[in-house]
C-alpha cells in the first residue's frame, strides 16, 4: 500500500508546473477567494436555518449555493496542487510523507469528510426537502438547526486546521 | 521606524512570535475565518447584486451585514494582534499599504452597498457598479496580503498570472455564458425582477 502511494502521489508534472515563480502564490490566493466563497456561502446558509436574517425565504438563498460548490472545486484543485506538488515548495519532500505525517492535514481531510457525511445526513433526514418549504419569517426545524450548526463548527474547523497545516510539516518533510 | 523597532522587540511581540502553536496560529486562524465571513457573504450580495440567483430578494439580506461586520472586526483585531511581530517589515512595505487600502475602501462600498440593498432599486446601475468594484477589492486584498510573504519578483509574475487567468476566465464566461449562466443562475441579459 505505502509503495502503491509512493508511486501514485508522486506527480512531477505537477511539481514542475508549480515551480513557476507565481504558481505557488496564485494558487494560495485562488485557495483563499475558494475558501472565502465555500465557507462563507455555506455558513449563511447554516446561520439562516439556525436563525439569523428569517426575513430570507430558504429556497431563493439555496439558489447562491452552486457557488460555494465553485469554492470547494478551486480549494479542491488548488489544495491537491499543494500537496502533489509539494517538492516545488520544500524541495526533495514527497507528497507521501506529508499526508502520512502531517497531523493537522489529516484532521483537515477528516474534517471535510464528515462535513460530507453531515451534508448527506441533511438529505437523508428529509430535512433538505422540509426546509426548502421555508417562506420569509419561518423557524427550521430542531433538527434542520442541529444539522447547521454541526456544518458550520465543522467548516470553521476545515479553515482553523488548514492554517496550521504548515505548523504540521515534520522534520521527515524537511522542517 | 524607531517605534516599530520598539514595537517587534516588546515582550509582546516575543510572546506572539513563540515556536509553539498558541498564540501566533491562533490569531492567524481568526484571520482566515473572519476573511471568510466577511469576504463570502459580501461576494454573494455582490453576485446577487451583479444577476446571479435573482429569484433571491436583497432586502432581507440585510440580515447578514451584521456577520460580514463580525467577520471584519474578527480580522481587525486579530490582524492588530498580529502586526507587532513582523511590525518593520509590514509597515516599511508598500504592497501591505496596498493591502490595508483595498480593504479600507472595501468596507466603505460595504457601507453604501447596504445603503442600496434597504434603498427602493437594489439593483440599480449604481449598485452594480459598486458591486462590481467590491469584488475586485476584495481580491486585490487577498492578493496582496497573500504577496506580502514574497519578494518583489514573485509579486508583479503573480500579479500578472492573476489578471491573465481573471481575463481568460471571463472571456470562457462569456463564450459559454447561456450554459454556465443556467447552472449558477446567472440573470439573463434581459428579464430582471428584484
Amino acid at each position: 500500500m505505502a509503495e502503491f502511494l509512493w508511486y501514485w502521489l508522486r506527480w512531477p508534472s505537477v511539481e514542475a508546473a508549480l515551480s513557476n515563480s507565481w504558481a505557488w502564490p496564485l494558487c494560495e490566493t485562488l485557495h483563499f477567494i475558494g475558501l472565502a466563497l465555500l465557507v462563507g456561502i455555506v455558513g449563511m446558509f447554516d446561520l439562516r436555518l439556525m436563525g439569523m436574517a428569517k426575513g430570507v425565504a430558504v429556497a431563493p438563498l439555496r439558489r447562491l449555493l452552486p457557488w460555494a460548490v465553485v469554492g470547494f472545486v478551486l480549494c479542491v484543485i488548488t489544495g491537491l496542487a499543494f500537496v502533489l506538488g509539494i517538492g516545488a515548495n520544500l524541495r526533495g519532500v514527497h507528497p507521501y510523507t506529508v499526508a502520512v505525517t502531517n497531523v493537522f492535514l489529516q484532521l483537515k481531510l477528516l474534517f471535510v469528510f464528515l462535513a460530507g457525511l453531515n451534508l448527506l445526513a441533511f438529505y437523508l433526514t428529509g430535512m433538505s426537502r422540509t426546509v426548502e418549504l421555508l417562506g420569509p419569517g419561518e423557524d427550521a426545524p430542531l433538527l434542520a438547526k442541529v444539522i447547521a450548526g454541526v456544518s458550520l463548527t465543522l467548516w470553521i474547523g476545515v479553515v482553523w486546521l488548514g492554517r496550521l497545516v504548515p505548523w504540521g510539516l515534520t522534520p521527515e518533510t524537511g522542517l | 521606524m524607531d517605534l516599530l523597532i520598539w514595537l517587534e522587540n516588546t515582550g509582546y511581540a516575543e510572546w506572539v512570535r513563540n515556536p509553539g502553536l498558541f498564540p501566533y496560529t491562533v490569531f492567524l486562524s481568526l484571520h482566515a475565518i473572519g476573511l471568510a465571513l466577511l469576504v463570502g457573504p459580501n461576494a454573494a450580495v455582490d453576485m446577487r447584486i451583479l444577476g446571479v440567483a435573482r429569484s433571491l430578494p436583497l432586502a432581507p439580506m440585510a440580515g447578514f451585514f451584521r456577520l460580514m461586520w463580525v467577520g471584519f472586526w474578527i480580522n481587525a483585531v486579530s490582524g492588530l494582534l498580529l502586526l507587532p511581530v513582523s511590525a518593520v517589515t509590514f509597515l516599511t512595505d508598500p504592497i501591505f499599504y496596498v493591502k490595508l487600502g483595498s480593504i479600507a475602501l472595501a468596507a466603505v462600498i460595504l457601507r453604501l452597498i447596504a445603503r442600496e440593498v434597504s434603498s427602493r432599486d437594489p439593483a440599480s446601475a449604481k449598485a452594480k457598479i459598486l458591486a462590481g468594484t467590491s469584488l475586485a477589492f476584495w481580491s486585490l486584498a487577498i492578493l496582496a496580503g497573500r504577496l506580502i510573504a514574497y519578494s518583489n519578483f514573485v509579486r508583479w509574475t503573480t500579479v500578472g498570472a492573476f489578471v491573465i487567468l481573471t481575463l481568460v476566465l471571463a472571456l470562457v464566461w462569456l463564450g459559454g455564458r447561456s450554459i454556465v449562466a443556467r447552472s449558477l443562475d446567472w440573470a439573463e441579459p434581459s428579464g430582471e425582477h428584484v
